[in-house]
């Protein structure tokens, strides 16, 4: 910064650096070859990807229909969208009191409780699916799209915990306190005061949540194994398969893009929270 | 007071039941299975029948386990050494002073955010494609007759495939963390050395290495847990369980829920599937230990 006025020794302080815009260089230019070609292939014939030709007939847009009607992705899609967003909600509603309380209220027992928390992120998915896969065999619940909604909320709660502690714990005390006087009931303060004043934090785990949600992969493929209830991932996969036999290479490439393009527009749009979000979670305890 | 309590326990209660219902007790209750024999998932427990350490004893003399052991083995050193170096390097370069750090950072974390088998599609069926691929493209430009021929996808390069692929995607999240540590040393020592007269290798020697003694043992902690649960790079690189790039995770799933690889499951049963999930957590558990002890935290007192 101090170089500012001196436009010269900024330009040679930048010299310093081409070794390391080189490599970066060389990543980005592999990522965007990668990602522009999956676009440009899902636009073009399967003929043309093979004749090293892509884009030469105009854009095929029927690849795109190709794939939502014919192989089924907009019905994962539609799934997608619902067990993210129902996710998203629930694990806000149930995740929000909870930190709430453990940021604020000292009671006996609190350690335990936090540990607990602490405890329960560290179990690896492992050591769960199999119990869970007998649980929602005995209620009754395989089969029905309420599984999948149902884990994906309860196996992100402990994030969302660990996560929004830190947002309430910044908040005044003084903003209780007074609506206490003014009559609110604990609930009130917490639904009608505290709980609006946490937004920054909600908003960032709620994008963190439809994110990983919408890219989970192991639960979806053992909890939703079947054509109506499959996820963007698992539909994706089963495409994938598929293709093998049709050889429609350029439905499949559409189907990349349809599966990365939410997130990725997200990101596109988001990524500096993301990426506060990320740092502040990990490096933070 | 009474009020009190019953606010918290009301504002506690859904997150308490999701705890309880969703990991503790499931995860007791694998503990139990692994040492017993299950026939089908859905058997309840009285239908169980105790058979000690069986499981595990049978786990040792599997193959495929032991094959799964050794990749992940392969995984978690010679994976961690590439993710963690490379993130480390990239860290450093974007600390340095570049123009553009916000957006570096967010072209390097983007692989994360998108999904998996999206992102291994690409892989398999455009980089490595050995028709059109952009690797066959690339070396041909280049002339690299050798590198162009290569097989990418052949069962005995598959690993060293898959291994390309993981790394691409996972450098970006632990540079995050890295980052935001080199971000928290405070430019007076990198004032200082300047003025001693220390290069760019001194400084990252003697400043930022030992500052971020603890930034780089959370990356450790935390790429060990992502290895030990290796499966989504593992399945889609392999669409029949191979040999190449099976995990112990893998293993559990097919043994489980998978559709019959054939002979090497069909001996075994859900408790195996159990105990292959027990002996995952324990890796992690005593890497973590092995960690603490060969690098102390600073703050823990």
């Amino acid at each position: 910064m101090k170089n500012y006025r001196n436009g010269k020794k900024e330009w040679k302080k930048q010299v310093r650096f081409i070794p390391g815009y080189l490599l970066l260089g060389i990543w980005l230019a592999f990522t965007v070859v990668m990602i522009g070609w999956i676009i440009l292939a899902s636009l073009s014939t399967t003929k043309e990807i093979f004749g090293n030709e892509i884009m030469s007939s105009g854009i095929h847009w029927e690849n795109y229909a190709n794939v939502l009607h014919k192989h089924k992705m907009s019905v994962y899609f539609a799934n997608s969208i619902i067990y993210s967003l129902s996710g998203c909600v629930g694990i806000i509603l149930i995740a929000s009191p909870a930190a709430y309380v453990l940021s604020r209220i000292t009671f006996r027992g609190k350690p335990i409780v936090n540990n607990i928390f602490v405890i329960a992120m560290s179990i690896p998915s492992v050591m769960l699916v199999m119990p869970l896969f007998k649980m929602a065999t005995s209620l009754g619940l395989i089969g029905s799209r309420w599984t999948l909604i149902i884990l994906y909320i309860c196996i992100n709660v402990p994030f969302g915990v660990f996560f929004l502690i830190g947002f309430f714990m910044s908040l005044p005390r003084a903003l209780e306190e007074a609506a206490e006087i003014d009559g609110c009931t604990p609930d009130q303060a917490f639904w009608r005061i505290m709980f609006p004043l946490a937004q920054p934090g909600i908003v960032t785990l709620t994008i963190f949540n439809f994110i990983t949600i919408w890219n989970e992969y192991f639960m979806a493929l053992i909890f939703a194994n079947k054509t109506e209830l499959r996820t963007v991932s698992t539909g994706l996969q089963a495409i994938v398969q598929s293709m093998k036999y049709s050889g429609d290479w350029a439905g499949l490439f559409a189907g990349v893009v349809i599966v990365f393009l939410p997130t990725f527009l997200i990101y596109i749009f988001l990524s500096r929270k993301i990426i506060a979000g990320v740092t502040g979670g990990a490096v933070k305890e | 007071m009474r009020s009190k309590k019953w606010f918290v326990v009301r504002f506690l209660a859904p997150a308490m039941l999701c705890l309880l219902f969703i990991f503790l007790y499931p995860a007791v209750r694998t503990v139990m299975m692994s040492f017993y024999k299950v026939g089908f998932i859905t058997d309840s427990m009285k239908d169980w029948e105790f058979l000690g350490l069986a499981n595990y004893v049978k786990l040792m003399n599997s193959p495929l386990f032991r094959q799964s052991l050794w990749n992940i083995l392969k995984i978690w050193i010679g994976g961690g050494v590439v993710i963690l170096s490379l993130s480390m390097l990239f860290s450093v370069i974007i600390t340095s002073g570049i123009k553009g750090k916000n957006f570096w950072r967010a072209m390097l974390y983007l692989p994360h955010i998108i999904s998996s088998v999206a992102l291994v599609t690409m892989w398999m069926q455009y980089v490595y494609n050995n028709q059109y691929g952009l690797f066959k493209r690339l070396f041909e430009l280049l002339h690299w007759d050798a590198m162009a021929q290569f097989q990418w996808t052949a069962p005995e390069n598959l690993f060293l495939a898959m291994m390309i692929a993981y790394s691409y995607a996972g450098v970006g999240f632990y540079m995050l963390i890295m980052v935001a540590g080199i971000d928290g040393i405070s430019e007076d020592y990198y004032e200082a050395s300047r003025i001693e007269g220390a290069g760019m290798w001194q400084q990252f020697r003697y400043i930022t290495l030992p500052m971020l003694k603890d930034i780089i043992k959370r990356c450790i902690v935390l790429y060990s847990a992502a290895a030990a649960g290796f499966f989504v790079y593992s399945t889609l690189f392999s669409f029949n369980t191979e040999n190449a790039t099976v995990t112990p995770m893998v293993y559990m799933y097919e043994v489980v829920f998978g559709t019959g690889v054939g002979s090497s499951s069909a001996e075994l049963n859900v408790g195996a599937g159990a105990a292959a999930g027990v002996l995952i957590m324990l890796l992690v558990l005593i890497v973590n230990a092995v960690l603490n002890r060969i690098i102390p935290s600073e703050d823990a007192q």
